[in-house]
């Protein structure tokens, strides 16, 4: 996953890097394997400057679906910190760039919210409801959005 | 040469990091041979 150049470069850009490892960091891994429940390996969390966890990746992902994941993570950090239009941005382009990846039903899924929070315009979830059509129809996020369609 | 990641195992310097640059932290925790 850490050799792909895409996800090299992500992870660059955007966040600081801190790897635990749970033979070589025993210490580190009994504290912050506690705090964080890291149960199995490997655990990938986004966290926000705080410390506090904003998205959790458990298991080994292939770099093309491994990416988007990332790129949720720092949407959901953005989400958090209420910048919705940002999140919104963010998960907009990850169904844009990543439109087969197991993200982007996700993804869709809260730019939709964003795009709510930062108008308050109910329309934004119904737009979301139809954007979702036919697309991702066995996803779990495709079905929390029919609830909008009415 | 190609661009790699330079892990730290500190989050306490990590997180003030990402505070001073406006950045998430990521957190592995792994098992593979480093």
């Amino acid at each position: 996953m850490y050799t792909d150049p895409r996800v090299v470069a992500f992870i660059n850009n955007n966040a600081i890097p801190v790897r635990v490892h749970v033979k070589q960091n025993k210490e580190q891994f009994q504290k912050l394997g506690e705090k964080y429940n890291a149960q199995w390996t490997p655990t990938t969390l986004i966290l926000d400057a705080d410390g506090n966890e904003r998205h959790r990746i458990e298991g080994f992902l292939p770099a093309s679906e491994f990416l988007p994941q990332l790129e949720l993570g720092a949407a959901h950090a953005a989400f958090a910190r209420h910048d919705h239009a940002d999140a919104e941005r963010r998960f907009r382009d990850i169904v844009e760039k990543y439109p087969q990846s197991d993200a982007a039903a996700e993804a869709l899924y809260w730019a939709g919210v964003s795009r709510y929070k930062s108008t308050g315009d109910a329309a934004a979830l119904k737009e979301t409801a139809r954007a979702f059509g036919d697309r991702y129809a066995g996803s779990a996020w495709a079905k929390k959005a029919s609830v909008w369609a009415a | 040469m190609a661009e790699t990641i330079s892990w730290t195992d500190n989050i306490e310097t990590a997180l003030a990091r990402a505070r001073d640059q406006q950045r998430n932290v990521l957190l592995d925790f792994s098992a593979a041979p480093m």
